[in-house]
């Protein structure tokens, strides 16, 4: 058992189990399916908890790594590793996916079959990526998740969908392309340097990168992940594709799919291009876009009449949060950033599934709807409010410890940055809270709301670990922080080692001539 | 065995796999005449051109183990060659397969159609297999005049006799092209043959003539393997053929074309890379583009994937120009997969338009993916790997295709290639909305699939996420097969003995 924990065994079955699960979701008895389904995330749930413990505190290197060749001829490989980045992230959807299938028991009445077998593969996708050590497999598991959430979104989702699945695919499909250019260029890069080819991660890091093309392949790599993070100003396909999603769709999207860019900044594009990522300009403009994301989309959120909307327009707020901290590059800051984007998706995937709720009351997610209900639905009331209160950071729920070590982390290396960031969280509370009031409080004004139902028990199984969740990590977040640390400080000290090394090296130099327009092999 | 061509036999033995295919059709021809002349013997024909298929493959595998003295002979015996014969046999079983019951259930009866696709393949593999201009020329003709007739086989159907005149017309004129190129490339170089060409025509101050020349085969081949723009005959051909028929014809006959193109421009015109370069950058710049942007607007499922093969042969031109070992190997290896692709596209196609080819709008497939889930998950694969998405045989190709382009310096190119891939996206996704999320508006029923084109197109899908998933073995063979291709100039001098005649 403990060597099942200490292989890659345990994260290949981790990334594969799901769609070998949801594969058999299609042919599985209609009765059983919802349950299968269940049992399928359930298991996928408990099999990766132990992680949490057999991973070594400390350890800086990657954790349960494997490297098999996949392809050879092109020095491709399957590899996998889990660092303390990546550990949190996968843990985070694990937890959630069990959540998420029994959100749609009461939403999904059509084609359950290929929802469950589409919410599945997602997650293999998702987890994928957040293990693959070989940029060629990361892209593969990149790409997977795009169809997945696109049938979600278009098949299963409300009156738009079509619109919003479409946006959705086509505007991270445009920042991955051009992300893919810059991998064929680095693969090339290494051939010329290094006689072999190879896409694995070390390896990577070992590439001397003309300065001239380290601004265009950051730029790629950038907007692939600024898109699906989203950062401004590319978050436009985030609120629509999140009003259309079903719930479960939201929950994972705001989750986990958002993390995946944050992910891949923090694993591929600032190592990969130190020197660019560090650079006072870029720096400038991806802190720049990272507190637009937070002033402007607060304000944005502000004044949304649709709850799923504000909902979508504070997830884009909270990602600049997360932002700052990982172009802070301290360990501190990016500690926070990480452990934010699993706060990030306790918090606001309980506030989706708490707007789904509503919306199977009364099928509007209208905030003009409702009003009141805190006297006809106390205990629903009270979760949206402890989730709501999390999600703008006060002390004691989760999300302002995460915000907090960000802050602290920022403000050494930016601290006008800082400042304004903190600001935020002003705003956080300016929109969330009138957003609880009319929803929760004032006097029912609409008769229809005066018989809704209060939680049912399934409701209540739902919500309630998501609630422990938040609490724990809000007053005991040592576990969590303890495992992100190591990863985080090495991490940002190696990147601002290698952006303060001398540029002048003999092997930047014969790089630099670059790769000349020749015909290497019919000569 | 070795073959060095001093006699007469060894061109025979060299051509052996043609020699098998044509004597199999004009046997089927035969038996063709005196057969019963009612619908269900037609199946035997069918079965007999898979046999005379099946004869052909053993009779490449026998090629294999030959071995060909000198590299000018005017049949070639090399991997490139021998690659594209079992692409090339593959394809026609395929669409064999897929052609059982349309036959029957359109009428087209007539055994000859069997006949002409076996035929077509020989020219095509005469094309893709030999080193002389003139020999490629025959290729192409013998190809061409048997799918002129199969492009119009359905003769009651007046789309199907407009599709045919217009291919024969503009073929025709295409051809003129190509013989007029050769021509001056003759009267330059005072050979045909692809192999002494390199060394005759030497690389410094081409004149005005071969210049001429080379723009004039380019644009012979322009029209052939349907660049832009030169491509305007191939919706209209693709449309009106009976759907076997354009399957074949966006999958084999483009690649045989194609095949010769990069024989004639890399092999033997590699070293004059620097005047076509340019030319054919254009091309494919315009081959990428003006296609995947016609297309976002077509209702017809047919005319949608014709446009979609024309961006296809764009991105195979930037296999061509990288004029590389990685863009020989890569433009096999992106061949393999999208012909499982395109067949197996146009498979479910021809099955969903039913009797008479009705259904083939765009709004016909609404609903299909709940009505008929398995013709619309397969379907939805076939788009997905021509989309180039993972895991599937088009997205490890078109890395493969890039990967090539970023080789030779071609970083544009790449940059243009996904651009245009992320407008195909939406063309592609169409269909898919079509089918998982629009209602449907009138029911299918029951399709009529047939076992040999169920077994078509599980090949068809297997292959396309196997090239995906496990991509290293054929990536090998695609390698080895163009391995030592280029360099032929060097190699000239130990040349046979029939060589200068």
């Amino acid at each position: 058992m403990s060597s099942f924990y200490s292989t890659h065994w345990i994260i290949t079955f981790l990334v594969f189990f799901p769609a070998a699960a949801g594969l058999y979701c299609l042919f599985v008895p209609k009765e059983r399916l919802r349950l299968w389904a269940f049992a399928a995330g359930m298991i996928e749930f408990l099999v990766s908890l132990p992680l949490f413990w057999t991973f070594e505190i400390g350890r800086v290197d990657w954790q349960n790594y494997v490297s098999i060749p996949w392809i050879p001829d092109w020095g491709i490989s399957y590899a996998l590793g889990v660092d303390g980045i990546s550990l949190l992230l996968i843990l985070l959807t694990t937890f959630l996916l069990p959540i998420s299938v029994m959100v749609s028991w009461d939403q999904i009445r059509e084609k359950e079959r290929a929802y469950y077998a589409m919410l599945l593969l997602l997650v293999t996708g998702i987890l994928g990526v957040f293990v693959a050590l070989d940029l060629f497999l990361f892209y593969i598991f990149w790409e997977i998740t795009l169809v997945p959430m696109y049938f979600l979104i278009g098949v299963w989702g409300h009156e738009r969908r079509i619109y919003a699945a479409v946006k959705f695919f086509l505007f991270t499909a445009f920042g991955s392309l051009l992300m893919l250019v810059a991998i064929v260029v680095l693969f090339r890069m290494h051939v010329d340097q290094f006689g072999v080819p190879s896409l694995a991660y070390a390896d990577l890091m070992r590439i001397a990168i003309p300065m001239s093309m380290q601004y265009w392949m950051f730029a790629a790599f950038a907007l692939a992940f600024a898109i699906k993070v989203p950062m401004f100003p590319f978050h436009t396909w985030l609120p629509d594709a999140h009003v259309e999603a079903p719930t479960a769709g939201s929950v994972i999207l705001a989750a986990v799919l958002l993390k995946m860019g944050v992910y891949g900044f923090l694993r591929f594009a600032i190592p990969l291009f130190p020197k660019v990522a560090l650079d006072r300009t870029v720096l400038m403009v991806m802190m720049f876009l990272a507190l637009m994301g937070i002033i402007y989309t607060a304000w944005v959120a502000a004044v949304q009449p649709n709850i799923k909307k504000l909902i979508a327009y504070t997830s884009v707020a909270h990602l600049g949060f997360i932002m700052v901290g990982t172009f802070a590059l301290t360990g501190q800051s990016v500690t926070g950033g990480v452990l934010q984007m699993v706060n990030h998706g306790f918090s606001t995937g309980a506030l989706f599934i708490l707007a789904g709720f509503l919306y199977n009351r009364r099928h509007s997610y209208e905030i003009a709807d409702y009003g009141g209900l805190a006297k006809v639905i106390p205990v629903y009331c009270g979760c949206l409010v402890v989730v709501g209160l999390s999600s703008i950071g006060l002390p004691g729920l989760n999300g302002f410890v995460g915000e907090f070590l960000i802050l602290v982390g920022s403000f050494g290396r930016h601290p006008w940055v800082t400042l304004l960031a903190t600001t935020g969280v002003v705003f956080a509370a300016y929109y969330m809270l009138p957003m609880i009031r009319r929803v929760v409080w004032n006097e029912v004004t609409i008769e229809e709301n005066r018989k809704l139902l209060d939680l049912s028990r399934l409701e209540m199984a739902i919500i309630v670990p998501l609630l422990l969740m938040i609490v724990l990590m809000g007053v005991y977040p040592k576990p969590f922080i303890d495992r992100v640390a190591a990863s985080a400080e090495s991490l940002s000290e190696r990147i601002v080692l290698a952006a303060e090394q001398d540029a002048g090296g003999p092997a930047r130099n014969v790089a630099s001539t670059g790769p000349s327009r020749s015909r290497p092999a019919t000569r | 065995m070795q073959i060095d061509f001093s006699t007469h036999l060894d061109y025979l033995w060299a051509l052996l796999p043609e020699a098998v295919l044509s004597a199999g059709a004009l046997l089927l021809l035969m038996y063709d005449g005196f057969r019963r002349k009612d619908t269900s013997d037609v199946r035997s024909v069918g079965w007999g051109s898979v046999a005379v298929i099946a004869l052909a493959v053993l009779a490449n595998v026998w090629l294999m183990g030959v071995e060909e003295v000198g590299r000018t002979g005017m049949v070639a015996i090399d991997g490139y060659r021998i690659f594209t014969n079992f692409l090339f046999l593959g394809a026609a079983a395929l669409v064999v397969f897929i052609s059982f019951d349309y036959t029957v259930r359109e009428g087209l009866t007539q055994g000859e159609y069997y006949a002409l696709l076996l035929f077509a393949v020989v020219g095509m593999m005469l094309l893709a297999g030999s080193r002389d201009l003139i020999l490629i020329f025959l290729g192409f003709e013998l190809m061409s005049l048997a799918v002129y007739v199969l492009v119009g086989f359905n003769r009651r159907d007046p789309k199907s006799a407009e599709a045919a005149l217009k291919y024969f017309l503009l073929g025709a004129f295409s051809s003129a092209f190509l013989l007029y190129g050769m021509a001056m490339l003759f009267g330059v170089s005072g050979t045909t043959n692809l192999g002494l060409m390199p060394g005759l025509l030497g690389s410094e101050n081409l004149g005005l003539a071969a210049i001429a020349g080379i723009a004039l085969l380019a644009i012979g081949f322009g029209f052939k393997v349907s660049a832009v723009p030169f491509h305007v005959w191939t919706p209209d051909a693709y449309e009106g053929a009976p759907t076997p028929v354009t399957a074949f014809l966006a999958a084999a006959i483009k690649a045989s074309a194609f095949a010769a193109f990069i024989r004639i421009f890399v092999v033997a015109l590699g070293d004059q890379h620097e005047y076509w370069a340019r030319l054919v950058w254009v091309l494919a710049v315009l081959t990428m583009v003006v296609p995947n942007l016609i297309a976002l607007v077509q209702d017809n499922i047919k005319r949608l994937l014709a446009y979609s093969s024309i961006a296809h042969a764009g991105y195979l031109l930037v296999a061509l120009i990288a004029a590389n070992e990685s863009g020989m190997a890569s433009f096999l290896f992106y061949l393999v997969a999208y012909t499982a692709m395109i067949v197996g596209a146009f498979a479910i196609v021809l099955v969903v338009a039913g009797q008479g080819d009705q259904r083939q709008r765009l709004s016909d497939y609404a609903g299909l993916g709940w009505s008929h889930p398995w013709a619309a998950a397969v379907l939805s694969i076939f788009l997905l790997s021509l989309a180039g998405l993972p895991p599937t045989g088009g997205f490890v190709g078109k890395f493969f295709i890039l990967r090539a382009a970023v080789e030779a310096g071609y970083v544009d190119l790449a940059i243009v290639l996904v651009i245009t891939t992320l407008i195909s996206y939406w063309y592609y996704l169409r269909v898919i909305v079509t089918m998982y999320m629009k209602p449907t508006v009138t029911p299918i029923g029951k399709m009529a699939w047939g076992g040999a084109l169920r077994a078509a197109l599980v090949v068809c899908a297997i292959v396309t996420i196997y090239l995906g998933i496990l991509p290293s073995w054929p990536l090998l063979k695609a390698q080895q097969s163009v391995e030592g291709l280029a360099p032929v100039a060097e190699q000239v001098a130990e040349s046979s003995p029939m060589v200068r005649r």
